[in-house]
């Protein structure tokens, strides 16, 4: 990854094609946001040139003594069309507003969304990571998807301004050329050079300041220097109150401190801060003095117009005011632009992610559906390698899971056996060799449809913060009755019974105050009770008892034949006595399998791996 | 606790204490905002000003038909000076916002230390840990937050007050009635305002509920340990059917606040339109009078549309105000909590003989305000862990083992009954000292995005002893995987820093934590549940080891794993806070009770085996 990637010199056509496409996949989310936008900013530039013709008519209408009750009449007119159109264009942007708030909501969860529906072998693949990298980096400075709405609605304003300003003003062209005295060509020219010296220096602060934004400190001391946690610390993810205890006694206060507050001592830090506030400042500067130059310079100019020809006061002040709007618009309308640019150049990595499109072949094969759940799987060959990774997770493995059968996996950590039951669902495809249904290679089925065959409780399951039917159930909607029995198959009953929002009541208390705090052990029993739910021919466990002390570790495996029934089922235990529950175990070692047969038959082969697992456990029992 | 009676009062300061609150926090660290901000609040409230006389000037050059000299002298010297005015403004406003933002992160730094300062049983609990969260949100949360908020909107109150005031001079030359009917819109405008702002106050909670709903629901999506679950379990419709219903709780709540929000300004729009009528038709007759010249009639205008503009915008400042004064009300609340004393006591540890004997007499204990209400662990309990003792602490969850530990290291207080050491009561040490007593293996894994040798050292890079942590990798049987990946103790660990950051397996996790409780080597040694992560051979190694680096220290082991006892002097079995069995391993099975029970429960496989092979 290149270092200050946002910094980077693009060609023009690159901006117009970045600019291009988020502005189209924003209009897409809702179509009617940018058009009733351009209406309502389109009837709020109107007031103040309307305003201003008001202004001139009635200063005009003084100096040439018009009858009260007329000026009265038109001033009368004026300020209810006036109001009018202000009600009207308001009204237009509340609403929008409205809209606007939804599209920002839905366009940002667009990248969890996303999530979802992702091929589960990209999810953690390098790709991926750098491109949430670079969104996190992307997002750091500016206001997201806001920050392209804020800055095309601010461009189409200043653009009105600008047809605005020249149809109220163009009869100043006509002065100009007409009674324009060498005094006047000259302030003219002077202004110019004045506006346009104070945006190119605004223009280059600016291009300093985000050479600071957007810097990435990529060395280790230059993060060493910079880099301050407390954010981190005080609420991101490396935050857990329950590490205060690590803290306490191994007295770590010292290095959080250096790490924190103190970080923003170091010299380095502080001059970066500096260099930001300088910037920003001269940026500000430049931008603020142009603006006043412009209206300073417009009345400068059209008085020198006045006091050499003919020009009427309103005229003089519809003038003005036109002029100077005009020259403000066009520096606004260059600055929304060049803004509008970065905050699109600042969404692709988003919308890269929001159009990744899925690699894994999608087979259009219906999985035949069986109540006797006669499902015969098999890996033949099977050889397996993380993305990205070196080493294969799985080699050369050939299996065989008989319906019915209980099967145990066991092996060292990281010897493959939470891969394979990952190739089993398919979150993966194995690179070499093939898993077959019935004689079929999966990849041919139906993803989605293949996915039901399965019950898994992962080692690192998820429960969600939501009411703990629904985390059963996976759905809003749901049988009571199944829940509440499969909760008690998994030895939740008892719990369960002293809720008093029963099955209503929300797991932990992200989403809801009123949320219960579970233990791990009784997260362990909901998730197997989400897998009892779900009725898959195949279920399978991956270490479900780590959480779980002697006794309910008992009561599981005294429930496992009643949970899996006459499912085909997978365990993974390190505890070795549990797999004597299996009919079958499979030796796991780097990667390969081992060794397959009975708990009888494996312990006897005393050169074995399943030998040594098993006695490195069960001489602390053989008491 | 103490601290729990004080929360639920917890102060509600005024606005202009919470004021006083960040000029004396900026005062200290960074006293530029300060004076930036004095010098926007002055140049603000001229700055208004410029922009109405400026035509006024230019019609009166007209009008009297200045010679052109002169002329451009006045303009080009009026525009010159508006022209610095508003860029100076413009730039101290951003030196300001780069300050305050940077002294922002100091704040949250000094409010994370402080959080470490409590006493843990104090961090931990509900209340003060709702509070954190609190104060969290006060910090962070860029120009929205509370900081922010506070800093600029007192910022624009004052430039706004003091506009006021001097248009308010201006409209006062003009006619004393005149400004007198315009106080009066003020004050209607006054109204409107706040009944806006009231009822923006009471959608607040709602809003915050919503947009906690989505979030939660946009992090459930996007939880990447989350994705097998999702997939296998087809989770999609369920997900995204939360995340619509939380886009539709929060579009409710948008439509009624934008409703209102229209409905107030077209009040505020009849208003300005019913008063420019007025003072078009006022000034009109003025000049028609010739009491107003036509450059006045512009400046006059201008001052009656801009003074309830400066009314309008002063409304909203005190809004924003009301709303952040919450969040700093919490922050201080939060800055002036109690922090537990780490330093006072009579005597040290350094004169005690070492290893400790450690004894726990009629201590009571329970956790307050928990769900179900205070929760009481022990009545009564008395346990004397022998100096140099190898202890074992069994019992299902939920018995009572970590907490025990937690009141063993000093992380709660006993409520009842007092903990000894040699016989000495321990409040007598300095708690900073008791806690050098102990190296503990906690459950949760904490890992420092910070180098190898300041996660072992728990401590500044410098001061890392480096021998002393490759001998404590070594024990814990890490040393060979680090020196083969080429780690040494300058590597940092995790991603954060370098994106060749060292990240461990879980199992790796427990080894390293083991080699930093090695590496304290403090005379008390505390292992809670140190192999749940590892493979039967790792965990076979573990115990292996055990003897050998708790020896001549007093070791509390607690495990599920029953085997772990076999190389204990005593076993406790716990029982909902009790201590219902004590002895060795073969008394206990002798006696055939609770343990034994629990023992053969998990070791029956594995015996079976042994008897018949």
């Amino acid at each position: 990854m290149t270092a200050d990637y946002l910094l980077m010199k693009l060609p023009l056509r690159e901006h117009c094609k970045n600019m291009r496409k988020v502005l189209k996949y924003a209009h897409g989310l809702d179509r009617c946001y940018f058009p009733a936008m351009g209406a309502s900013l389109l009837l709020k530039v109107s007031v103040p040139y309307m305003e201003l013709m008001l202004s001139a008519y009635i200063l005009d209408g003084i100096s040439t003594h018009t009858g009260i009750r007329e000026m009265l009449t038109v001033i009368t007119a004026s300020v209810v069309v006036i109001m009018l159109v202000q009600f009207l264009s308001q009204a237009i942007f509340h609403r929008m507003e409205v809209h606007r708030e939804q599209m920002y909501c839905l366009y940002g969860c667009e990248t969890q969304t996303k999530m979802l529906e992702m091929d589960y072998s990209r999810i953690d693949s390098p790709k991926v990571k750098e491109l949430k990298d670079r969104i996190r980096k992307d997002n750091n400075w500016g206001a997201g998807i806001n920050g392209v709405f804020w800055s095309f609605n601010g461009a189409m304003e200043n653009l009105f301004h600008l047809i605005g300003a020249a149809v109220v003003g163009l009869p100043a062209a006509g002065y100009l050329l007409r009674s324009g005295t060498a005094v006047v060509w000259s302030l003219l020219a002077v202004l110019m050079i004045v506006q346009v010296t104070a945006v190119c220096l605004r223009m280059h602060f600016r291009r300093q300041g985000d050479c600071w934004r957007y810097h990435e400190a990529d060395t280790v001391e230059e993060k060493e220097e910079t880099l301050c946690f407390a954010w981190d610390f005080a609420g991101q993810e490396s935050y857990n109150y329950k590490n205060g205890k690590d803290i306490r006694t191994y007295g770590g206060y010292g290095l959080m401190e250096r790490w924190t507050t103190e970080v923003l001592r170091h010299k380095g830090f502080r001059n970066a801060m500096v260099r930001a506030a300088r910037n920003d400042a001269g940026e500000e500067f430049f931008g603020a003095a142009a603006g006043a130059a412009a209206n300073g310079g417009a009345y400068l100019i059209i008085v020198a117009v006045a006091l050499a020809g003919t020009i009427t006061v309103g005229n003089v002040v519809r003038l003005a005011g036109a002029f100077s709007r005009f020259l403000e618009a066009a520096a606004g309308t260059l600055q929304d632009v060049s803004r509008l640019a970065m905050a699109a150049r600042q969404q692709m990595s988003t919308l890269a992610l929001i159009h990744m499109e899925n690699e894994m072949y999608q087979g259009r094969l219906p999985v035949e559906k069986r109540s006797d759940g006669a499902y015969r799987i098999a890996f033949r060959n099977v050889s397996f390698k993380y993305p990205g990774a070196e080493r294969y997770a799985l080699k050369n493995v050939s299996l065989e899971l008989v319906v019915g059968e209980k099967l145990a996996i066991v092996g060292m950590n990281g010897s493959g056996k939470t891969t394979m039951i990952k190739l089993l669902c398919r979150l993966y495809d194995p690179q070499e060799g093939e898993i077959l249904l019935n004689g079929v290679d999966i990849r041919k089925y139906k993803q989605e449809e293949y996915s039901r065959l399965f019950s898994v409780v992962f080692q690192d399951f998820m429960l969600y913060p939501f009411p703990l039917a629904q985390n059963v159930a996976v759905s809003g909607s749901y049988d009571s009755g199944l829940v509440r029995k499969c909760l008690e198959d998994a030895d939740f009953g008892e719990r369960l019974a002293s809720m008093e929002k029963g099955l209503e009541t929300y797991l932990y208390k992200d989403y809801e105050d009123e949320g219960i705090e579970i233990s791990g052990g009784e997260a362990q029993k909901i998730a197997i009770a989400r897998a009892i739910y779900k009725e898959a021919p195949f279920i399978l466990l991956d270490e479900p008892t780590a959480a779980l002390d002697p006794l309910a570790e008992y009561e599981i495996y005294s429930n496992f034949d009643r949970i899996t029934g006459t499912k085909t089922a997978v365990y993974i235990s390190h505890r070795l006595s549990s797999c004597r529950f299996c009919e079958k175990i499979a030796v796991f070692h780097e990667g390969e399998l081992v060794q397959l047969g009975s708990h009888k038959e494996l312990v006897a082969d005393r050169s074995g791996k399943y030998y040594e697992l098993w006695s490195a456990q069960a001489q602390y029992y053989g008491g | 606790m103490e601290s729990q009676d004080r929360r639920q009062e917890l102060k509600h300061n005024t606005i202009t204490s919470d004021i006083r609150f960040y000029i004396r926090y900026y005062k200290r660290y960074e006293p530029f905002v300060l004076v930036f901000c004095g010098i926007e609040i002055i140049l603000g409230a001229l700055l208004p000003l410029f922009m109405i006389y400026l035509p006024k000037i230019a019609i009166d050059l007209v009008e009297q038909k200045a010679p052109v000299g002169h002329s451009l002298l006045v303009l080009g010297g009026f525009g010159t000076l508006s022209m610095l005015v508003c860029g100076v403004k413009k730039s101290v406003e951003a030196g300001k916002y780069n300050l305050y933002n940077t002294q922002r992160t100091n704040l949250m730094g000094m409010f994370f230390l402080k959080s470490l300062r409590l006493g843990y049983a104090d961090q931990e609990s509900g209340e003060i840990k709702k509070l954190y969260w609190k104060v969290y949100d006060a910090i962070w949360g860029g120009d929205w937050c509370s900081v922010s908020l506070m800093v600029n909107g007192t910022v624009n109150l004052c430039v706004n007050a003091l506009s006021f005031l001097l248009y308010s001079t201006v409209l006062a030359y003009l006619s004393v009635p005149v400004f007198a009917v315009l106080l009066v819109l003020a004050l209607i405008n006054y109204g409107i305002s706040m009944r806006h702002i009231r009822y923006e106050e009471s959608l607040r909670e709602k809003k915050a509920q919503a947009q906690k709903h989505f979030q939660c629901v946009e992090n459930a999506m996007g939880n990447v340990y989350g994705a097998k679950d999702i997939r296998i379990y087809g989770m999609k419709d369920w997900m995204t059917g939360l995340r619509d219903q939380t886009l539709r709780e929060l579009r409710k709540l948008a439509e009624l606040s934008k409703k209102k929000d229209a409905f107030y300004e077209r009040a505020g729009l009849v208003l300005s339109a019913a008063r420019n009528l007025g003072a078009y038709a006022y000034l009109l007759y003025q000049t028609r009078a010739g009491s107003v010249s036509v450059g006045e009639f512009v400046l006059y205008f201008g001052a009656v549309t801009g003074f309830s503009g400066f009314v309008n915008s002063m409304m909203s400042s005190l809004a924003i105000l009301r709303g952040a004064a919450n969040g700093t009300d919490y922050i201080r609340a939060y800055l002036e909590l109690p922090e537990e004393n780490r330093k006072s006591g009579s005597r040290h540890i350094d004169r005690l003989t070492l290893p400790p004997e450690i004894t726990f007499q009629h201590v009571g204990f329970s956790y307050k305000n928990t769900e179900e209400g205070d929760k009481t662990v022990f009545w009564d309990l008395n346990l004397t862990i022998h100096a140099g003792e190898k202890l074992a602490l069994v019992g299902v969850n939920g018995a009572g083992k970590t907490t025990l530990v937690k009141l063993l290291c000093g992380m709660y207080e006993p409520d009842e009954g007092r903990i000894l050491i040699n016989g000495i009561d321990r409040n007598e040490f300095p708690r900073e000292e008791w806690y050098q007593l102990f190296s503990i293996v906690f459950q949760e894994t904490l890992i420092l995005p910070f180098t190898v040798g300041e996660n072992l050292a728990m401590d500044r890079v410098e001061r890392v002893d480096e021998e002393r942590a490759w001998t404590a990798l070594e024990q814990a049987g890490l040393k060979e995987t680090f020196q083969e990946q080429g780690i040494d103790m300058q590597s940092y660990m995790t991603k954060l820093m370098t994106e060749d950051g060292i990240e461990l397996s879980g199992g790796q996790k427990q080894r390293f934590l083991l080699a930093r409780a090695l590496y304290k080597n403090a005379p008390v040694m505390v292992l809670d549940e140190p192999t749940a992560a590892l493979d039967p051979i790792a965990e076979s190694e573990v115990y292996d080891h055990y003897s050998q680096f708790s020896q001549e220290k007093t070791a509390v082991f607690i495990s599920h794993r029953l085997a772990s006892t076999k190389f204990s002097d005593r076993i406790i079995m716990m029982e909902d806070g009790g201590i219902v069995e004590m002895g060795t391993h073969e008394e206990l099975m002798d006696a055939g009770s609770a343990y034994a029970r629990m023992f053969e429960m998990q070791s029956s496989y594995y015996c079976e085996e042994n008897r018949s092979g």
